[in-house]
Formats: C-alpha cells, structure tokens, sequence
C-alpha cells in the first residue's frame, strides 16, 4: 500500500469512527451509569472551581472506581461554565467519550494498520460505551497507545527501546487510573509479552512506572492510598453479591453472548440501524487464534482473548461494557484474516476477471439520485436532531414511580428552603428534596392530604388547599385541618398570600380571608358566590377571585367588590389561573376562551385569533422573571398541551421537536431559587427546565428551614 | 415508404401522449404537493395552490424521517427486499440453469407443475403460509416473509432465466470444460455472466416483490412498529379518526424513490432482460 492510499485509508476510517461516534453521542438514550458519573463530574467541577482541591482528593461519590475520567468530564462541566447542569455536562462528556474513542481508532490504525482500527471504529459495543458517558473511553485509548509503543518498541533499534517501553507503562498507568479492569484482564497477555521478547528484567521498572503514572494521575489515592484501595477492594467483593448483580441475573456465559451478539444494535436499532458486526468480527478472531499461536509474536493476543474471557467468566458480575476489555485483541486477531481472505479473492479475480464482468456499474445519473436521495435524508434527519438535541438541553422529566412521585394530576408546585419543592396531586402532598450529593437520588416524603389543589407558604408554614379542607403543613411534616367558616363545604380550591402574611382562600361557595391575627372572615360574594378556582393579590390593595364565567375584585380598603362576568367585557369560561404580573396587569387563564389581560380600565383577550396561542385552553401562569410570562395549556380534544413563554413581544411555543419540553398537559408551573422552572402536567409527571437566567433572591418563597 | 402524418392526426396524437403523461404523473404531482403542505391538508381551496406549491414546509419529511419510525421501516424493507433478490438470484438462475442444460427424468412435469403453480394467486396461500411459518417459528420475523417473497419470485423468474439460458450457446460452456471447467465453474464463470440482464431482470422483480407488497407484509409481520415494512407501517400511521395526509405524502414519495434509484442502476439491462427470456422457451 502506497504512503498517500495508507493516509487516504487512515482519514477514511478515523471519519468513519467519528461520525459514528458523534451520532452515537447525539441520539443514543440515556443509560443508566451515566447520570452517577455526570453527577460526580458536575461535583468535582464545583469544587474545582471553588479551588477545594481537598475536596477533589477526599471526595466520597463512587469512590469504587479511580477518578480520572469523572475528573476529565469534569474538565467539560468546566468549561461549559454557568451553563454546566446535567444535560449540557451528560453532552460534554459524551462528546469527550467520543473524542477518546475516535483517538483510540486513530492510534491502532498507527500501529496495527486501518483495517484493525476500521473494525474498532464499527464494533457497535465499542462505539456504544466509546459515545456514552462510561468510563471506557480513555483506559481503551490508552491501553491501545500502551500496546502499539510496546510493539514500536520492538520493531526499533536497542537505544531507543526503553523510551517506548516507558511511554508503554505510562499508558497502562494512566488506563488504570480510569478504571482498573483493563490492565487486569491484560496482565498475563502483559507478562507474557515481555517475558517472550525478553524484557523480563525491566518488569519490575515498567510495573513501578506504571503504578507512578497510575498513583498521579489518581487522585483519589494521594491520601490514605491503601484505605481507600482496600475500600475499593471491598466494595467490588461485596458488589458481586449485591442487589443490583442478583437482579440482573446473568448466567455465568453472559460475557460470551456480549461477544457472540450484537447488543447494542439490538438495545438501540434507532441509532445502530444496520447489523452489527460484533459477531462476525469474534469468529473472525477466533479462526485467527491459530495462526496466532502459531506465530510467536502475537501469541500475546490469544493469551489475552482467551484468558481475559476466561477471568469475565470467572468475574460474578457481567455487565457488557466488561467485554470492551477484550476489543483489542479480537480486532488484531481478525484484521490478518481478513487480510489473508482479501488476497486470496484478489488472485482469484485477477486470474479470472469474475467482478469485470459482473458488478453493476450503475450510470452516473443513478448515483447522483442515490446520493441526493440519502443527503436530503440525512440533512433532514441531522437538522432535526440537531434542534432536539439543543433543544432539550436544560429538561428533565420525573416521572411517576412508587416510592417517589406518586402517579396522576400535578395540580400545585411551591418550591421551598433549602431545596425542598412542594408537589399537590391526586393523593396528596409530596415533599421533594434535592440530593445533597449528585450521586444520590433525590429525597421524597408523600403526606396524605387527598386532592391537593394549592399551595401557598407563609412564615406559619405550607397551606394546603385540598378537596378534604385547608391544612397547615409544618416543617417537622405534622399537619393540621382547618375549618373554613363556609357552610356545608369543606373544600378548600386555591390560595394565596398578600404581602402581609394574610392568606386569601378560594371555595366551593366564594372565598375567605385568613388575617395575619388568625380570624377568618368569609368573603361569599367572590365569584358571585360560586366555586373560586384561582386568587391572586393585586398591587392595588386589591385580590382578584377567578371562578365559573366571572372574575370578581376585592378592594381591600373600601371592602368593596367588582365582578366582572361576559357583559362585562369578560368570558364565559372557568377561570383556571390567575396572574397579577410586575406592572400589575393581571392575567387571566380560561378554560375555553383564550388569555384575558385587564390594564385596567378594559379586557384584552389573547386568543388562537389574534395571538399566536396555540389553544384556548389556558392551565396554568407564572411570571418567572419580570416580564417573562410562563403559560400552560391544553390541547382540545386530545391529550397533551403546549407550554409558551411571553416576553411581552414574542411568543415561544415549546414543542417535543426542538425541547426537551415532552408536550404534556402543564396543569401548574412554579420557579425555585435554583432558577429551574417547574412544570405540573396532568400525567407525565413533573418536568423541570433549567432557566438561564440568574438565582432568585434567597427570601423568595420563604419556608421554615429544618430545625 | 414512410409516410407523414397529417397536422391534425399529430395534433391528436400529441394531445393522448400528454392527457397519458399528465394522467400518470399528476398523482406524484398532488403528492409532492401534499408533501409540502402545511396542516395535514390534503386538498387546498386555492386554485393556484392545487396545481403548484404556494406554500412550502419540510415539516411533513422531518416529521417522517425523524418522529416517526419511516427509517426503521426502511431499513426492514431494505433487508427484506435485499434478501429476497439475492435469494432469488440464487435459487432460480441455478434452477433454470439447471432444466436449460440438463436432460433429467420430470424436466418437462417440473415446467409445466410451475406454471400451474403461477396460475394459483397468491392471496389465496396467505393462510397457509402464514401457517407454516408458524410451524416453523418464523411468523412475525422478516426471515419469515423473504421465505415467502423468493418462493412467490421463483415461478416467473425461473422460466425467465430458463428462456435466457436458452439463448446462450451450449458451445461455450463445452469449450470452457475443454479447457478444464466443471459444471459449476462453467455455470459460474461463464454461463452467468452472459445472462447479466436476465439476473438483472430477476433481481429488479425480487426487489419489488419485497419492496412495495402490502398484503402479505401486514399479516405476516403485524407488529411492533420497529418490525414493520414501510408500506404497512405507512398504512399504520392512518387510525380511525385522522389521517395524516402531509406526513403520509412525504412518506409515499420517499418510499417510491429507493425503487426508482434501483430501476436506474439496472435500467440498462432491463429491456434485453424481459424481451430475449420472455419469447424463447
């Protein structure tokens, strides 16, 4: 092969492992390690740039594994800066994962030409935990580096042998400084490497380079190394018996069938969406096992195929990314024969002209239809999953579980101190605290108040309106009911605070004033009487009461009240939400006839006529910075919904295809002082959006702290 | 003497040719238009708009490519279709080479039984296949369905290839097995590729078999979604109460077109193909 084919060859297989790489990066779904190691990179990017580099050494998540790859993704939370949450760091660090991928092809095309890298660049399991946020990607490029400076070693002159074999050692140390199997499931590969081309006395050198390189690039293990190795140690013995292994409950082949299938095509046929040829590239190794025991050269690789299979069978545990260990050798076992199977069909063919003869040579036209035909899908397929992909950044969903977020309506949202957020549904309240560390789940406490409707804080504590009455949720979790002084009703259907602490409550039959003195006054005429779905406090001394086909007004002063039905400007539709923005135009969300705004003196209704309103189901409003209105609403006559944001001149509709927003129904929306937006559907649970923009002062939504 | 036809008669004769073409290519034509339309609008009350596009989306082709699972579906098909041509390919050039050179005991009953078998429509064995696939576990999987495409192609492709052979000289492949050939060497190395534009025939037929049937697809592979062909899956994206017409325009043009790409890789051999095996039996 001449010097300029090789190079073409190179170029052609490094772009074929990074564009499957990057696709596999952009469109592969979330696994399951991954938001452990997303979490751990996000804390260790905190602490970095908080300069606690003793927190970096002593940092106690997921210590089971060393710490240099959390720490490189961690390097891309760094530099994503203010923008690093857990989607734009998951990106990061699978974009790094891929990087490392395509370099570990890119360096075994060095040393072992393009066909073995060429098969690396397409074994689907490889690309699968080479575009994830595993910790496969950099011990894979570095034994690979470890094994072609070893082999370079060899093929040059004595004096410049040592450099290569040090450069070898430094490899496997810093491929053991990410995680440890690799080196493991090579050492008698290793061993007998260089026993076998007579380097048994450098042994004890490289193995103490290695372990340097590993111990320094670890920094886990620059305070109290043998604790935490014997911690590590511990943790793996015990894991192999844990709940996680049992469950799974592979049988002790499992290893085999990774290698003899194609898993990853069959987990993710969208994203691998031709055969996998991770079978055919192990029986391709296995038929070269032969030849390479019989020459004395590469009787290394079938020491590490064969025992590295024999030490995973033996292992209990049996994830598959395990087997990515064993990549290398089957890839520089299989490349000769399909090199020698090439030249075989080469002298046939030359000898008889078969492929002259019959191979197609379609006209030129029929490529150029073929061509347009796959770039226009390609161009459209990229561009949208392109603006899903940025779109999405920023989202998450919670979905319902047992033991978590209870299944149903998510009716109120009040986020609370110290990370805490309220959740009213179906069967009561549900407390959600965030993880103090990003390797644990989040905290959840479910208090069974029935339909919670509302929710509102003040300094007593959580009031919560539910179809049972109005309770006074404490810091400590007791509750207590309160009798509303409406006759025959208990239901208590929204709230709101004033300025003053007073608590503003909206029923069955009008509304009632809780006064910062803890009397009750009832207040029969809001909503002329009948059931009030939404209260808000005006900044005119003034609360708004939305109900069936009225909105009615309480001048707090002059106890006096305005009702405003259809003759009056208004619509004849429930009021769901009512809003009273930072100028004081209070919004109003019906059900059926569009957004109403009141500046005032009149009714502005913002319909699917004259706005760009999507429906004229409006669920839910939220002002979650100044002129920035947050609007939910419902698709009629379906299920789902629409989620805008209103900045005053344009609207932004969130949709599936360029969000991460799902399209479900939004029934109550809420910020907290994390910035993160939350959003109450009607059943896909919670979901969450990081804003953009700076925290809210620390006394909004004040809550007793934890005593 | 050639003799030119009047004005009138070519008036007339031009005016059938372009009401044909228009016939044939205004259903692709409403459906490109459908395709770029916005709202899931089949028709449209503008006038202008029903003949070119006034208005133009991607919407419809991103909602197909990306939303739903038309590439999956594409993919499925492709193996399908791929299979079964290659299936083909081999069974049926092997066979017919087989009964053009070889004298053997029930030549001419497996003939004749083959076309009897053609006169059966193949509808009508949709129960018994679907049965039989699932004696043997493969209802429900594409194995299943290129098993009952290559023995629905056999039939014509067969006595098309047999008509093929026929054309070329016995001599030949005598004067190769002169020179040391065997049988299966002469029918390899020079036999098939002198019969390129009946293979070509054979492949384009075993292609379509397993590209554009509807019928046998949807019942022998009902579900799920990622197992389905494209024209059963395009079928599906319909319900009882809407049907997505701009999505399911989109769709019809981007399935046609594989085919179309196909016709052209092989077009040269086509006509030869079809013409010198069909009159010669």
């Amino acid at each position: 092969m001449s010097d300029r084919s090789a190079r073409g060859w190179l170029i052609g297989v490094v772009g074929l492992a990074a564009l499957i790489r990057l696709w596999a990066a952009l469109t592969l779904p979330l696994d399951f390690d991954e938001p452990v190691y997303v979490g751990v990179a996000l804390d260790y990017a905190h602490l970095i740039r908080q300069g606690d580099w003793i927190g970096v050494i002593d940092y106690p998540g997921n210590r089971q594994h060393p710490a240099l790859h959390k720490l490189i993704y961690a390097a891309g939370a760094l530099v994503l800066g203010d923008a690093a949450n857990p989607t734009t760091t998951l990106y990061a660090a699978r974009l790094l994962a891929a990087f490392l991928g395509v370099a570990a092809v890119a360096v075994l095309a060095w040393f072992a030409g393009p066909l073995a890298a060429g098969f690396l660049a397409v074994h689907t399991l490889t690309v699968k935990y080479t575009a994830q946020a595993y910790l496969e990607a950099w011990p894979l490029l570095w034994s690979i580096v470890a094994v072609g400076a070893w082999e370079r070693a060899d093929q040059i002159e004595r004096r410049q042998q040592r450099r290569w074999l040090l450069l070898g050692a430094v490899a496997w140390g810093l491929a053991t400084a990410a995680k440890m199997n690799y080196v493991i499931i090579a050492l008698p590969a290793l061993l007998m490497w260089l026993i076998g081309r007579g380097y048994i006395r450098q042994i004890p050198l490289l193995s103490g380079v290695a372990l340097l390189s590993f111990a320094a690039a670890n920094p886990t293990f620059w305070r109290e190394p043998w604790t935490r190795l014997a911690a590590m140690a511990g943790f793996w013995t015990a894991y192999t018996q844990g709940n996680e292994v049992q469950a799974a409950g592979y049988p002790w082949y499992q290893p085999l069938v990774w290698l003899v299938t194609a898993p990853a095509v069959e987990w993710h046929p969208e994203v691998f969406f031709l055969p996998g040829l991770d079978p055919w590239l192990t029986l391709l190794a296995l038929i070269g096992l032969p030849a390479a025991w019989r020459d004395r050269r590469r009787r290394y690789l079938l020491v590490w195929l064969i025992g590295g299979c024999l030490l995973l069978l033996l292992w209990p545990t049996k994830w598959p990314q395990y087997v990515l260990t064993l990549v290398t050798p089957i890839v520089l076992l299989a490349a000769p024969v399909v090199r020698r199977g090439g030249q075989w069909l080469q002298e046939q063919n030359d000898y008889w002209g078969w492929s002259n003869l019959m191979f197609l040579r379609p006209p030129w036209y029929a490529w150029v239809a073929l061509a347009l035909l796959v770039g226009f899908v390609a161009t459209v397929y990229a561009t949208a999953l392109i603006m899903v992909t940025a779109g999405s950044i920023g989202w998450s969903v919670i979905a319902p579980r047992a033991g978590e977020l209870p299944p149903g309506p998510i009716y109120a949202i009040q986020p609370l101190r110290n990370g805490r957020v309220a959740l009213g549904g179906e069967t009561g309240l549900t407390i959600w605290q965030a993880p103090a560390v990003s390797t644990e789940p989040p905290r959840w406490n479910h208090l069974p108040l029935g339909r919670v409707y509302d929710l509102a804080v003040t300094a007593e504590g959580l009031w919560v309106a539910s179809n049972r009455g109005l309770a006074l949720v404490t810091a400590n979790g007791d509750w207590t009911w309160y009798s509303l002084p409406v006759a025959g009703q208990r239901m208590a259907r929204a709230l709101a605070v004033a300025p003053d602490g007073s608590l503003w409550i909206g029923t069955a039959t009008g509304g009632v004033l809780r006064d910062t003195q803890g009397r009750w006054q009832p207040l029969p005429q809001a909503g002329q009487g009948g059931m009030i779905l939404a209260v808000a406090v005006g900044q005119n001394d003034d609360v708004w009461f939305g109900g069936i086909g009225v909105v009615s007004r309480y001048l707090v002063r002059s106890q006096e009240w305005q009702h405003f039905a259809r003759a009056d400007g208004f619509a004849g539709a429930g009021v769901a939400d009512l809003l009273v923005d930072h100028t004081g135009v209070v919004w109003a969300a019906t059900l059926g006839e569009g957004l109403a705004r009141w500046d005032g003196a009149r009714w502005e209704w913002l319909t699917t006529a004259n706005r760009q309103l999507p429906a004229q189901t409006i669920t839910a409003l939220l002002e979650a910075s100044p002129g920035e209105i947050w609007i939910g609403a419902a698709r009629p006559l379906t299920t789902g919904g629409y989620l805008l944001r209103y900045d005053g001149q344009r609207w932004r509709n969130f949709l599936p295809r360029d969000s991460g927003f799902p399209g479900a129904e939004p029934l109550a929306l809420a910020v907290d002082q994390r910035r993160v937006l939350w959003i109450g559907t009607r059943a896909h649970g919670v979901v969450t959006y990081q804003l953009s923009s700076a925290p809210l002062p620390a006394n909004e939504h004040a809550w007793p702290a934890h005593r | 003497m050639i003799r030119k036809p009047s004005r009138s008669v070519l008036v007339l004769q031009y005016t059938i040719l372009i009401l044909g073409v228009l016939f044939a290519v205004y259903p692709l034509w409403f459906a490109f238009l459908a395709s770029g339309r916005t709202g899931d609008r089949l028709y449209t009350l503008n006038l202008l708009a029903m003949f070119i596009p006034t208005e133009w989306t991607f919407e419809n082709y991103r909602a197909m490519i990306f939303d739903r699972p038309l590439l999956t579906w594409l993919r499925n098909s492709l193996y399908v279709a791929g299979v079964t041509t290659l299936a083909s390919l081999v069974i049926t050039t092997s066979a017919a080479f087989a009964f053009s050179r070889f004298k053997f005991y029930g030549r001419e009953f497996a003939l004749i039984l083959l076309l009897a078998i053609q006169t059966f429509p193949g509808v009508l064995s949709l129960v018994a296949v679907a049965q039989l696939l699932t004696a043997m576990g493969l209802y429900g999987k594409h194995e299943g369905l290129i098993l009952a495409y290559t023995t629905g192609t056999l039939v014509f492709s067969t006595w098309n290839m047999k008509g093929y052979f026929d054309t070329i000289p016995i001599e030949l492949e005598e004067a190769a097995m002169i020179d040391g050939c065997g049988p299966i060497q002469s029918f390899i190395l020079i036999a098939l590729p002198l019969a390129r534009p009946a293979l070509a025939v054979t492949a384009l037929l075993g292609f379509l078999a397993g590209w554009g049937d509807f019928i046998f697809a949807s019942v022998l592979v009902p579900a799920p979604d990622s197992m389905k062909l494209v024209v059963p899956g395009l079928f599906s994206l319909a319900n009882s109460q809407s049907v997505p017409w701009g999505n399911f325009a989109a769709g019809g043009l981007l399935i046609i077109l594989p085919t179309i790409i196909v016709f052209l890789m092989l077009q040269r051999f086509l006509v030869s193909g079809l013409t010198i095996g069909g009159v010669k039996g």
